[in-house]
């Protein structure tokens, strides 16, 4: 059993952890995708890869989502202009 | 007017602290109202009649709420507490009983001992059976540190710790603070909500289970971590600016995230990095420490002079806001900066909550908190000793963080 972020569609989530309060989830700005952190077995993990669920450790999660590449995405566009 | 804790207490055997409201709001024990910590009012009382007089009291000057939790020993600390609908059920419940001190609330009975609060006694209800049954209110700012237990907690922390905190809290510079929350002083068995001890008492919500651990003195103290991910603290659309009242911001944080990124520590704002209406304190690439305050259109950046709020680091940083002139920034209570005008810069109202470790455009921090303190002045009230203060109230924290 691991401890792990699981980013990916936000129905699959509900639909595989549907105890989890899913209320204050990140989720990217259009809403489809979230970001939880759940328990995960290794089969759950594969089975979960298997319907576009991203399945990383903190670092990764925060590489990914907190990245120049998530803006617009799963963050507002910042602008250094207020700088 | 001062009274003698101990005499008051001679003889009496019942007493019953009632749950105070939030921001004042009505209905304010009962199960689905707001939270109902730290305590405003309570009264001294030695049998059930006049349990029912300090409840009416309580009701009169808060105008809602009728439902009382009864509160137990905490000698069997797995013991629930009993919800009693209405001011009779009350009443029937302590027939007979002989408890101790009780704080109620609807998530929360703490039981005080030996350690009593700076109150203010605002009535005495009367005199029964040559008891004195006293209405106190402690409406001025305290901390619910200063006299609060928390639920099976050793005997040690339970004689000692309220103590401390009341010296600790005695030595901050009070006037003003219209916000103060202090993770430091533990969770008081709260995994969800996070509290304002000013007079203001309002109840933040912790979202996505922000973790709480040992502060670098040791427990009882915490600080609490926000992972960067999801994790973030909200208290509601409150503290706005006026655009004319001057304030004074002070938290103590760490950067928990890698060097180099920008992480989010307090805000009120979309995006700390546009020109939203709002203000947000974020540490940037550079490792200074930033804060920004917006009026929608335009601008202002204080910036530190330092670089060096990297990984792991406790900083105390404190911005004080001259609304008419300038914001200067101060890193461990000393000046770390060049002063910023903000009187170009109207008012920031928005709708957008308060929150730590995030802001409203969906950027996080991964930080860990250990106390927020937020004073206002009023229009040009700032005091002229703030960087006094400043460094008053960073030393009477530092060792907490073992700065």
């Amino acid at each position: 059993m691991n401890t792990l972020y699981l980013i990916g569609p936000l129905e699959v989530l509900k639909g595989q952890f549907s105890a989890h309060d899913f209320s204050h989830a990140r989720t990217s700005l259009d809403g489809v995708n979230a970001v939880i952190r759940e328990d995960v077995t290794d089969d759950l993990q594969k089975a979960l890869e298997t319907q576009g669920v991203q399945c990383l450790d903190h670092d990764d999660t925060i590489a990914l989502l907190n990245g120049t590449a998530s803006s617009g995405i799963w963050y507002a566009p910042e602008s250094e202009e207020a700088q | 007017m001062a009274k003698n804790y101990s005499n008051i207490l001679k003889d009496i055997d019942t007493i019953i602290v009632a749950a105070n409201a939030v921001n004042g709001a009505a209905g304010n024990v009962d199960a689905t109202g707001p939270l109902v910590f730290p305590m405003k009012y309570f009264g001294f009382l030695s049998e059930p009649n006049q349990m029912k007089i300090a409840a009416k009291a309580r009701l009169i000057r808060e105008g809602g709420g009728s439902n009382l939790q009864k509160g137990y020993d905490f000698k069997a600390t797995s013991e629930t507490f009993e919800m009693l609908n209405g001011e009779a059920a009350v009443v029937e419940k302590y027939l007979n009983t002989n408890c101790d001190i009780y704080l109620f609330g609807r998530d929360q009975v703490h039981r005080i001992k030996s350690v009593f609060p700076e109150v203010q006694i605002v009535g005495d209800l009367g005199v029964k059976d040559k008891q004195t049954v006293s209405l106190m209110c402690n409406d001025f700012p305290t901390s619910y540190a200063d006299n609060l237990e928390l639920n099976g907690v050793n005997t040690t922390y339970l004689t000692t710790i309220p103590q401390k905190y009341k010296t600790l809290m005695e030595s901050i510079y009070r006037p003003g603070i219209v916000f103060e929350t202090y993770p430091y002083l533990g969770a008081f068995n709260q995994t969800t909500k996070l509290f304002d001890a000013s007079a203001s008492r309002v109840a933040g919500s912790l979202f996505n289970t922000p973790v709480w651990s040992a502060a670098p003195i040791g427990a009882p103290y915490q600080i609490l971590t926000f992972d960067g991910v999801s994790m973030y603290a909200d208290f509601g659309s409150i503290l706005n600016d006026d655009g004319v009242s001057d304030l004074l911001i002070e938290i103590w944080f760490k950067p928990v995230g890698a060097d180099g990124s920008t992480q989010k520590i307090f805000t009120k704002k979309n995006s700390v990095l546009d020109n939203t209406a709002g203000f947000g304190l974020y540490r940037f690439t550079n490792n200074s420490i930033r804060f920004i305050m917006s009026n929608g259109t335009l601008s202002a950046t204080f910036v530190t002079a330092s670089t060096n709020n990297t990984q792991n680091i406790w900083k105390h940083f404190a911005i004080s806001i001259a609304r008419s002139g300038n914001m200067q920034g101060y890193t461990n209570g000393a000046v770390d900066g060049t002063a910023v005008s903000v009187a170009s810069i109207t008012t920031g109202t928005n709708a957008y909550g308060l929150r730590l470790a995030a802001d409203q455009g969906g950027s996080f921090g991964n930080v860990a908190v250990a106390a927020v303190r937020v004073s206002n002045y009023g229009v040009g009230g700032l005091p002229s000793n703030v960087a006094s203060i400043i460094s008053q109230n960073f030393n009477a924290e530092r060792t907490i963080l073992g700065v």
